[in-house]
């Protein structure tokens, strides 16, 4: 039995070396001046710590503003799918109308495209609309999302019809009843999605790369690309010192958030 | 103090017809139990006079004005739900507040943009004026900062009970409040629903499914069966003057002995059994001759009596149930169960297996054609 811990153990610290050893990588050349990057050896620790390629990531280059970037993107994604989501969902799980079953399948069908079919016509959409290049280009085509209203839907179901119906008697409407007294019973879902879309948006690539030329406007996995073709690959310390900045809102955000992050998954794994 | 009163009242869920031609007059005050089997239409019914569902056919009006038009919280109406249907992530204090909160502007229900709003606080203290003494009566005053998870089902039920009363409404509707609760504590809040409607001085309407219930709280029962009402009328209008069998079976614990009845002449046949000598009137009805009949009887519409009396039936006791005050028999006969209530002193001595012997008290018996409709002398006479 402790044998079969220890090996069990030992697997598990051996998967999580193989998937931390990048980051750690990452981490030490960003603390390493630029003559201890490039030596034969392989050492992790730097012998010399230089916090330099964080100022050079924050002040020459634009780290910053790739953060905040991403920032407003996911936030605006976010906002505008919940807006957008939770009255679908909400109809689709509780309402009969004669198109119910059409557009609950039409769902169920948009789920199954990848958004790279989309993405020229959207394309020539937002371009056609003098949007290119713009945050509106990076949000608007998220605003809502398949997944979400199918994973919220279910939610829906299981929200008693007694607590809306009395709510009704109570005198709310249904829009009132909908947002605070039916969406608060099914919050882990809301914050299972929120989470997925954050780190979706986030860590987007593809989407960034089409619609967004300026650097200004870089999202942070966009930004990161940018910086290293521009400087052709030869300031590492600076870059990996951007690329640290860039995870670190994640990370944090998981570390706080990890009880939710776990519900989350193993919520959308039953529901989803 | 306002009645309210269904005028043909109907429902049909596409195909089904779930309430059918309902008309009925409840008076200010009254406490009338809407009573009958699962599936019978009874909580449709409700739902329909709460507002929730839409009325297919009829008119529902309450003092004098239809209310079919009007929104649920309009029409001045609580409802208890039978799940309670208090809401999770609010306080006690808040799930009461609730209706009245509801009451207010726009903008002061929004949660966090309320803050904003200068009154807020003489309305806060408003709404607390009348929560206050609602839960005080009802004796969750020191529960008011709990949310409903952290309550017992007895607690819950009294904060779905005060959030009902808080706006003082005209009409009480309650659908099966009591149906989650355990044996002993579903006593107590018996008696204190009754308490609370003798001190309102509101209308109730109950449902249940529950006959002893419905006899013990109302001051007339509405019995439904497949959407019909069946019968109205005090409780014991409806055990001692069933207007059918349904009704008769349904009321009444231990359950009505139903027997078939063939009288032809002086000779009449129980389930085959011939008595002789048969009476020559049965409920207020003279007997029938050559008629295939029903005869209901009570457990105390049975008496035992020696094997040789003319009408005497017999057959093996297998179950006997000592109440103290009283015992239940019951007897095995052909395929049937037959219920009779007796003295306890009867009982002693009588062990399962012996056979006994018992013969109906005609006095108290009900008839019933082969429809199950009951025969009464009014409408023999009126038919002749």
């Amino acid at each position: 039995m402790r044998l079969r811990n220890i090996l069990v153990n030992l697997a598990l610290a051996a998967g999580g070396i193989v998937m931390l050893l990048p980051f750690v990588w990452m981490l030490s050349l960003s603390l390493k001046p630029e003559n201890e990057i490039f030596t034969p050896d392989i050492a992790f620790l730097p012998r010399e710590w230089d916090f330099a390629n964080y100022v050079e990531a924050w002040t020459v280059g634009y780290a910053g503003t790739f953060v905040i970037n991403g920032i407003v993107v996911t936030l605006g994604i976010l906002v505008l799918q919940y807006l957008t989501i939770v009255p679908a969902a909400y109809v689709l799980a509780r309402k009969r109308f004669q198109l119910r079953g059409l557009i609950m399948s039409t769902v169920l069908a948009v789920l199954l495209i990848p958004p790279q079919v989309t993405a020229i016509p959207v394309y020539m959409m937002l371009a056609e609309a003098r949007l290119l290049d713009t945050y509106a280009a990076l949000i608007i085509p998220f605003a809502t999302s398949a997944f979400g209203i199918f994973l919220l839907r279910q939610s829906f179901k299981t929200v008693p019809q007694d607590l809306i119906d009395a709510a009704r008697m109570d005198g709310a409407s249904e829009v009132y009843t909908l947002w605070f007294v039916v969406v608060p019973q099914v919050f882990p879902a809301l914050a299972a999605f929120g989470i997925f879309s954050v780190v979706t948006h986030w860590n987007d690539f593809f989407w960034p790369l089409l619609v967004v030329t300026s650097i200004e406007r870089a999202t942070p996995p966009l930004g990161i690309s940018i910086f290293a073709s521009s400087e052709g690959g030869t300031e590492v310390g600076a870059m990996m010192a951007t690329a640290t900045l860039i995870v670190m809102p994640l990370v944090i955000a998981f570390l706080i958030a990890r009880r939710r992050f776990v519900e989350g998954v193993t919520l959308s794994g039953i529901k989803g | 103090m306002t009645g309210i009163s269904l005028n043909a009242v109907s429902k049909r869920f596409g195909a089904t017809d779930v309430v059918r031609d309902v008309s009925l007059d409840v008076a200010g005050g009254e406490f009338v139990s809407l009573l009958g089997p699962s599936g019978c239409g009874k909580t449709t019914l409700l739902r329909m006079i709460a507002g929730l569902e839409t009325v297919t056919a009829g008119e529902i009006c309450m003092g004098g004005e239809t209310i079919q038009h009007l929104s649920p919280s309009a029409r001045n109406i609580a409802m208890v739900f039978q799940s309670y249907a208090l809401y999770p992530h609010k306080t006690v204090f808040e799930n009461v507040a609730f209706p009245l909160l509801m009451q207010q502007s726009m903008v002061l229900r929004l949660p966090w943009l309320r803050h904003l709003v200068p009154n807020r606080h003489r309305v806060d203290a408003e709404i607390a004026a009348r929560v206050d003494p609602v839960c005080h009566l009802l004796g969750i005053d020191h529960l008011t900062a709990r949310k409903p998870a952290q309550l017992s089902g007895g607690q819950r039920q009294r904060v779905a009970l005060a959030r009902a009363m808080v706006r003082e409404p005209k009409l009480f509707l309650m659908d099966e409040p009591l149906s989650n609760l355990d044996a002993k504590l579903r006593a107590a809040t018996r008696a204190e629903i009754i308490d609370l409607h003798r001190r309102l001085g509101v209308t109730f309407l109950y449902v249940t499914h529950d006959q002893g219930e419905a006899m013990t709280m109302s001051s007339r029962i509405v019995l439904l069966n497949e959407g019909r009402i069946q019968q109205v009328g005090t409780p014991l209008d409806l055990y001692n003057d069933p207007a059918n069998l349904f009704v008769a079976e349904f009321i009444g614990l231990p359950k009505i002995n139903v027997l078939d009845l063939h009288a032809d002449g002086k000779e009449g046949r129980i389930d085959g059994i011939v008595l002789r000598e048969m009476p020559s009137e049965i409920d207020g009805v003279p007997t029938p001759r050559g008629a295939q009949l029903h005869v209901g009887l009570r457990p105390e519409a049975l008496q035992l009596c020696s094997e040789d009396h003319p009408h005497a039936m017999s057959g093996p006791v297998h179950i006997i149930e000592h109440l103290g005050n009283e015992a239940i028999l019951r007897v095995s006969k052909d395929a049937k169960d037959i219920c009779i209530r007796v003295q306890p002193e009867q009982a002693i001595g009588l062990s399962p297996g012996r056979t006994v012997s018992f013969r109906p008290a005609w006095e108290r018996a009900l008839l019933f054609d082969a429809n199950g409709s009951r025969l009464r002398a009014t409408r023999l006479r009126a038919a002749a």
